[in-house]
């Protein structure tokens, strides 16, 4: 496990490596000249000249990677152009709130998505079946910020039983709809997955032989099948937390969520650079790493992939 | 054949085949089948809500939605086509290249992968689009360079085992050339996985398509696409739901059908491939 732990560890320094370059790049090829934005319209030359040297523009293109990369790892993330706010502290105050939304949100989807899939695995080709994959199929092909809308008009707008948006200070109510909506992909995924997974299980041996020694219904289910189907379900979970994360730019948007996506979008839409690329980065290490922690659960989980993987 | 006779009896593989050609068809014919001008706008009226004349409704400027959303049905086509061309194109030929040949190519290829798959889908795209000025041709380009690093690792497994299969060794030993076993044996036999991913990443890239035009970043008024048109009525939901609505359905509508049909086309060719497929392509949101 430790070798495997180590492999998989040392794997992602060259994938942050890329996300650098990659973020960089997008500050470099960006049209517009970032001094020119900095200072707005009134300048002298000799401001253009100073700053181009404080930013290190004059240099070659290797050299402003050299002082990008030193700069981040000191924690000078840059300056917002609109509201000359660092970037990092901007950050750090948005991010925590996309946290709380999406730890609900994966919750809700987590409980759901199983109930439905083990209920559906059960009863095969029954109408609960058929109820729960039809929710699983049109959960993964609807948009979300148009569910997100549909249940705004609904529920908050005809029914008034839920604030259609704001934050509310993270009371209950404002988060119900959101954390639906962000969930329902997720919610779709996991009930077809458990479903399938859990019908590979029940027809198991081993699932027989408890049977056939006599234990209850319920008992086979819920801990001797259910154990087994939920290996992979553990992975489709982590992977979608990290996506939630780092994605649920539409969400907080639709439902005028202050998380990091939509201090993101807002950013993009002022084309504020340094902030584009800072939650950028971010996000994008945020999901390396969760991307990491989660195949060394599942190493961890099912040992057949530590040593598939560590194979030549 | 065998193939057709396996999807023919999966009965929601044909109701998501049916789906996808009725997306050709308006796709194709929908400016013939429009009942009005999408772009035509008749201020007086505005917001009308759905009749006999305008089945679903008009938009603030009194645009026929109805026709719009036939008019969208193209955008996403060649959305989908589009992306999931240059997706195919460079996913196939680096997973090929990489799986056969293995080594440094396959070092720097899957690190490639690596790299672009580290990144969020929608805020990559989101970010490259941003950079530049936000059209549909960045889009469908920024969608297929960002959906190839999925493709490249299914096409690379599956590589992995070809180039070991036994007849592939008996061309090499008779003296067959790289390129020539790679194009006639090597790709052939890769191509099964790449074909389900592609049916399913149009899923995928007519919901990315969509989103980045909600935001704002796709398709530039006054073209319908479904996204910008469920933006438009974002503020008008509880005056005019039907501006929103409609376009929603649609896109739904479409999605669902690929994803059936994709489903369905994995089944017949190859059930093994269950899970993976999805897992490679990026997430739509």
């Amino acid at each position: 496990m430790l070798q495997y732990a180590l492999r998989r560890i040392v794997h992602t320094i060259p994938v942050l490596f890329g996300v650098l370059v990659v973020t960089f790049a997008l500050l470099y090829i960006a049209p517009g000249d970032p001094v020119l934005a900095m200072v707005g319209d009134r300048f002298d030359p000799a401001t253009l000249d100073r700053l181009r040297a404080e930013l290190h523009l004059d240099e070659p293109v290797w050299s402003q990677f050299y002082h990008y990369v030193t700069g981040l790892l000191q924690g000078d993330w840059g300056r917002s152009y609109m509201t000359r706010q660092p970037v990092l502290a901007g950050i750090l105050d948005h991010f925590p709130k996309t946290l709380y939304l999406a730890s609900v949100a994966m919750l809700f989807a987590t409980l759901s998505g199983v109930l439905i899939g083990i209920a559906s695995a059960v009863k095969q080709s029954t109408w609960i079946d058929s109820l729960g994959m039809t929710f699983a199929f049109l959960g993964i092909s609807f948009p979300v910020y148009w569910v997100g809308l549909v249940l705004i008009l609904v529920v908050a707008v005809s029914w008034e039983l839920l604030p259609p948006s704001g934050f509310g200070g993270g009371a209950l109510p404002y988060l119900i709809l959101p954390a639906l909506t962000l969930g329902m992909r997720s919610t779709a995924y996991i009930a077809r997955l458990t479903r399938s997974s859990m019908l590979e299980i029940i027809r198991l041996d081993y699932i027989r032989t408890a049977r056939a020694k006599g234990l209850a219904e319920r008992t086979v289910i819920g801990k001797h099948a259910l154990k087994a189907a939920l290996i992979p379900v553990v992975t489709a979970i982590g992977l979608d937390f990290g996506a939630y994360l780092s994605g649920s730019v539409l969400t907080e948007s639709i439902f005028a969520w202050p998380g990091i996506g939509r201090f993101a979008l807002n950013a993009i839409l002022d084309r504020d650079l340094p902030v584009i690329q800072g939650t950028v980065l971010f996000l994008a290490i945020v999901f390396v790493l969760v991307n990491l922690l989660v195949d060394l659960l599942y190493g961890y989980l099912d040992p057949r992939i530590r040593y598939e993987r560590a194979g030549p | 054949m065998e193939l057709w006779r396996a999807l023919k009896r999966n009965r929601l593989a044909m109701v998501g085949a049916a789906v996808v050609a009725l997306l050709v068809v308006f796709g194709i014919a929908g400016p013939w089948v429009a009942p009005y001008d999408p772009l035509a706008q008749d201020l007086s009226r505005g917001l009308e809500p759905p009749s006999a004349e305008h089945w679903f409704g008009t938009d603030t400027f009194g645009r026929d939605i109805l026709s719009r959303v036939l008019y969208g049905a193209r955008i996403s086509l060649i959305v989908g086509v589009a992306s999931q061309a240059i997706a195919f194109t460079l996913g196939v030929l680096l997973g090929v290249v990489s799986g056969y040949y293995g080594g440094k190519v396959d070092g720097l290829v899957m690190r490639l992968a690596d790299v672009t798959l580290a990144f969020p889908t929608l805020l990559l795209l989101i970010a490259i689009t941003a950079a530049f000025q936000p059209s549909l041709a960045v889009v469908f380009v920024a969608i297929g360079v960002v959906g190839w690093a999925g493709l490249a690792r299914l096409v690379r497994s599956q590589a992995l085992v070809v180039r070991e299969l036994d007849f592939i060794q008996a061309a090499r030993a008779l003296g067959m050339g790289d390129a020539r076993l790679l194009s006639r044996h090597v790709l052939p036999n890769c191509l099964a996985p790449a074909v389900i991913a592609v049916t399913l990443g149009m899923a995928g890239a007519i919901l990315l398509e969509a989103a980045l035009s909600f935001i704002g970043l796709g398709a530039q008024p006054p073209t319908p696409s479904w996204g910008s048109m469920i933006s438009d009525g974002r503020d008008l939901l509880r005056a005019a739901p039907w501006i929103s609505i409609f376009p929603g359905l649609a896109i739904g509508f479409v999605v669902l059908g690929f994803n059936l049909f994709g489903d369905g086309l994995r089944d017949a060719m190859d059930p093994r491939l269950r899970g993976r497929v999805r897992r490679a392509l990026p997430r739509p949101e």
